[in-house]
Formats: C-alpha cells, sequence, structure tokens
C-alpha cells in the first residue's frame, strides 16, 4: 500500500467496481481497486446472463474480446409440477440483434478481464486485501483501512457487493432484511460442446437461457435457471431467503430435487459438476436501494441494491455498468469542482434517478409486489400445466371440453382469488 | 445419482483461514425454530443439529461460500459474529 493519496478509491473487484474504476482511469484519476479474493471475480457468481446494452456503451465491441460464453439466441419457460411441465421455446434473431443482445458469462474469467481493462487504463488493483474499515475524519470519507494499513482518497467507491459491511457500518444501508433478498445456488456442470449444441438445439456459439418455475421451489417466491456456458452450463435455483426459512425443504433438498425433474435430468446428465456456488441476490427493488452518496462516499451495484427481477429477466450486472457510469461522471465533475462533499457528490443520484437503471426499477415496484403472490409459485403452474397435460389425453368415455377443465379449476382455486389476480395482472 | 454437500464443495478452491473463523455462533441460543431457519437456509450445509438427539446446532465456517444468507437471517441471534473472510482467504471461484 503507498501513502500517498488517490483520486478515488474503489472497494471490490465486480462489474460495478471494474467499470467504475476504467472510466475513472481512462479520464487520467489516480485510482485503486482494492478486492478482498485474489483477483477481479473470485468472489463472484451469476446465474448468469448479461444484457449487453450497458457495458457495449462504455467498452463498444467487448463481445469480441471479453471471455463470454454463448450469446443467447434462445430463450425458453418451464413450468414444472413434481412430475409434468410445460415449456415455451422462444427462437429469434431479435435476441442477437446489435443493442438487444444478450451473453451467457462466468464472472471469475470475466470480472477478471474487466479488472485487466481498468489497469490498462492506469487504475492500480490491490487484490487479497479485505478493506476492514472506513477512514472517516470530521464526517467525510477519507479513505480506508486495511490489514491495520491506511490508504486515502478524496473519494471512496463501495462497490463491495450485496453485503456491503462498509455501506452499513456507515449508516448508508440498512441490514439486509431476509424478505428482501434471494439466495441463490449454481452448479457449473461440464458437458462437451457437442452434447450442449445436441441438448438445446444449438450451434456455434449460440446460447440458451432457460428459467423454470413451480414445484422446483416447492412454492417458494423464486425458480430455476439454466445457461448453457461453451463446455459447461450453469444451473441453479434462486428462493426468497424469508420464505425458504418458513418452508419445508433445505434449500440443498430443492436443489437436488430440481435437477432430478424429468425435464431436467437428462439436461445434466453425464455430467461432471465443477463448481459450486452460493450468493445473495437483492430483489425488494426501490424499497431496498440505500443512501447512495455522503461525504467522500458513493454505493455503486449489489451494494446499492441496484437488480430487478422479473423471473424471466433477471438483471443486475447491466444496471452495474449503469451505477459505474454514473459514479463515474459525478466523480469527474467533483474533481473539476475539487469538491468531494455529499452536496457535490449527490450528482449521482440525480444521474442514476434519470438513467433507465432506476427507472426501470420504480416501474416495477407493483410487479414485485405481484411476484410475491405465492399462488404463483404452486397454485397457478398447477393448473396451468395440469390443463395442458389434459388438452393431449384420450381415453374412453365422453370427452370433456376444455371448457369444463376450466372451470373445474377455476372453481377449485376459488373465483374471487383469480379474478383478484387477474385484475392485479391488468394493473401491471 | 445425486452427489452429498460435502462432495460438491469438494469441488471448489477453498482457502482455509485456519487461524480465523469469520462466523462465530452462539451456541447457547436455544430457540429451536431459529435453528432450524438456519439448516434450511444454507446452501453449504454448514448449520447442522448435532445427531446425539440433544437439539444442539453444530457449525464449521470451512466450506463457506460467503453468502451471507446466515447473516441476514439470523445476525444478533444464533450468529453473534459475521464477517468475510480476511483478504486472499475463503471461497475462491474458478467459474462464477
Amino acid at each position: 500500500m503507498s501513502d500517498d493519496k488517490f483520486d478515488v478509491i474503489v472497494v471490490g473487484g465486480g462489474i460495478a467496481g471494474t467499470v467504475a474504476s476504467y472510466l475513472l482511469a481512462k479520464e487520467g484519476l489516480s485510482v485503486v481497486l482494492v478486492e478482498r479474493g485474489n483477483f477481479c471475480g473470485s468472489k463472484n457468481m451469476t446465474g448468469g446472463r448479461l444484457y449487453a446494452y450497458s457495458l457495449e456503451e462504455v467498452m463498444p465491441g467487448f463481445a469480441n474480446e471479453a471471455p463470454v460464453e454463448r450469446k443467447v439466441f434462445k430463450e425458453r419457460i418451464s413450468l414444472l409440477t413434481m412430475d409434468q411441465s410445460v415449456t415455451l421455446d422462444v427462437r429469434s434473431p431479435k435476441f442477437a440483434e446489435s443493442g438487444n443482445d444478450s451473453y451467457v458469462v462466468l464472472r471469475s474469467s470475466f470480472d477478471r478481464w474487466l479488472g485487466e481493462k481498468a489497469e490498462s487504463e492506469g487504475a492500480m488493483i490491490v487484490a487479497g486485501y479485505r478493506v476492514d474499515d472506513l477512514i472517516v475524519r470530521d464526517d467525510k470519507v477519507c479513505g480506508i483501512i486495511s490489514n491495520g494499513e491506511e490508504m486515502d482518497a478524496d473519494v471512496v467507491v463501495l462497490a463491495d457487493g450485496v453485503n456491503s459491511l462498509l455501506a452499513e457500518k456507515l449508516g448508508m444501508k440498512k441490514p439486509l432484511r431476509p424478505e428482501h433478498v434471494a439466495v441463490g445456488v449454481k452448479e457449473v456442470i461440464q458437458l462437451t460442446r457437442g452434447e450442449i449444441d445436441e441438448r438445446f438445439g444449438l450451434s456455434g456459439d449460440e446460447g440458451c437461457a432457460w428459467s423454470f418455475f413451480g414445484a422446483n421451489t416447492d412454492g417458494i417466491q423464486g425458480g430455476g435457471f439454466l445457461y448453457t456456458n461453451k463446455d459447461s452450463i450453469s444451473i441453479g435455483l434462486t428462493c426468497n431467503l424469508q420464505k425458504l426459512s418458513e418452508g419445508s425443504k433445505p434449500l440443498m433438498q430443492l436443489m437436488n430435487d430440481f435437477q432430478s425433474h424429468p425435464v431436467v435430468a437428462p439436461l445434466v446428465k453425464g455430467g461432471n459438476l465443477i463448481e459450486y456456488s452460493a450468493h445473495l441476490e437483492p430483489e425488494a427493488g426501490a424499497k431496498m436501494i440505500p443512501q447512495l452518496y455522503g461525504n467522500g462516499v458513493l454505493v455503486i451495484g449489489d451494494a446499492a441494491g441496484l437488480t430487478l427481477n422479473l423471473g424471466h429477466k433477471v438483471r443486475g450486472m447491466d444496471l452495474a455498468v449503469i451505477s459505474a457510469q454514473c459514479a463515474a461522471q459525478a466523480i469527474l465533475e467533483a474533481k473539476s469542482r475539487e469538491d468531494f462533499t455529499a452536496s457535490s457528490l449527490r450528482k449521482y443520484k440525480d444521474l442514476l434517478d434519470v438513467s433507465s437503471a432506476i427507472q426501470n426499477i420504480e416501474a416495477r415496484d407493483k410487479y414485485l409486489e405481484f411476484m410475491e403472490n405465492p399462488l404463483l409459485y404452486n397454485a397457478y403452474p398447477l393448473m396451468i400445466v395440469d390443463m395442458l397435460a389434459r388438452l393431449f389425453v384420450v381415453k374412453g368415455g365422453r370427452a370433456q371440453t376444455i371448457f369444463d377443465d376450466i372451470l373445474k379449476n377455476i372453481e377449485a382455486l376459488g373465483k374471487n382469488q383469480i379474478e383478484n389476480d387477474f385484475k392485479a395482472v391488468k394493473k401491471l | 445419482m445425486t452427489m452429498s454437500i460435502d462432495e460438491k464443495l469438494g469441488v471448489d478452491k477453498i482457502i482455509v483461514d485456519e487461524e480465523n473463523a469469520h462466523i462465530i455462533i452462539d451456541k447457547q441460543y436455544s430457540d429451536d425454530a431459529e435453528k432450524r431457519k438456519l439448516i434450511k437456509i444454507c446452501p453449504a450445509g454448514l448449520y447442522k443439529m448435532e445427531e446425539d438427539g440433544g437439539g444442539n446446532l453444530t457449525f464449521d465456517y470451512i466450506g463457506c461460500l460467503e453468502c451471507g444468507a446466515c447473516r441476514a437471517i439470523s445476525l444478533g441471534k444464533v450468529v453473534s459474529g459475521w464477517n468475510h473472510p480476511a483478504g486472499a482467504m475463503g471461497v475462491e471461484y474458478r467459474m462464477g
């Protein structure tokens, strides 16, 4: 570590931290990124798919150079009961169009690459150091303390992830509430390229993103996911933490059951597990966004709760990029004024507020409330799958019409309930 | 064929800090419902009920994936201390 004072210290080498460092270093500021793992990306995981639009703005053409796995060409959604399923398979050239494109990534290599990009612009990366505390003088954050050593900076950017103990310590962020986060587990399972192409109907660098709802979370708010990497698949589950803690099955068992489901088992068959990982995911939208700026400090990325999980679309990394952009711009302007007080750094929040990141998060608050409806995770998938399954059954006796079937299901669930939920859907 | 959690964790690269436990639990904490929550939510299966039937919770920080679920559920209850592992220690994802 150095005795010199830096313009900016960034805590955490994830998407937000590396992109902020890259942008600031590129403009000539002295930037140190401190990462507690042995390299940027070593503590990070995603489901995961990166929607490219925002990183594309920062680093045009990044996907040609970065270690991305596959470009998503195919989207699938499945509803599962214990032994039945309905799957929607959407394939469209639209997914590949510039601006709409998305990529399956593995964070260990992807974030490491982003860290190297920041380094190539002159940022210094100090890996293997945990930031234990922040230096606060006269109510202003003035630097960091790691391993007993101090390092000073005009601005400290907290990009230390969903468990940002530092933002909590400063009182900017409240401790995480279990109902506001999901816990995700993932297995990376190695298969050959040929097996993946064949099992998912892909070729070349085409990838598939697949989400699963219903029995796989045992009625708990959450879902399963599967993404194809080059020569492995990422498969996992996310469950609302509060609901999981009140449920009947341990997460580990849900994960095993999910992989034994008749739809999923053939997809993972014969593959070798090469990594097992877990992470929390903020999922409460606008209501869990902390105080974003203070004297000499900004909070970005997951630490700022900037994610958006709509079930079929799970976003976080793209929003991390946007928050890094807004933070970098605010810091550059603050630097030009040599004023790093909260009122100067407030620009970060102003920029974020008018960005698509916050606007999308705020617009989705009603949707997120709707997603808390427990029927979405048991009764409705069961009803839909069951009705569609019966559509294809031929047996002796007088055939029932689909209408009879629908009526029966509606009666079973309660007409009022369905009416209310239908009204809620219309309001979204 | 389902792998056990120990087999799954066995494929991960984890640099164990033998000197410092980054999570401390209160073994005296007596609320069984709270203990059961931790058993359900820990993705690494590190919270277990002792097999002697005495209802005591055991916990081992080795194998922790640092997700923070136990902290969000039970800080100030069963979980009396939670920090990230020291720099360069703990899980090191090679895929992520």
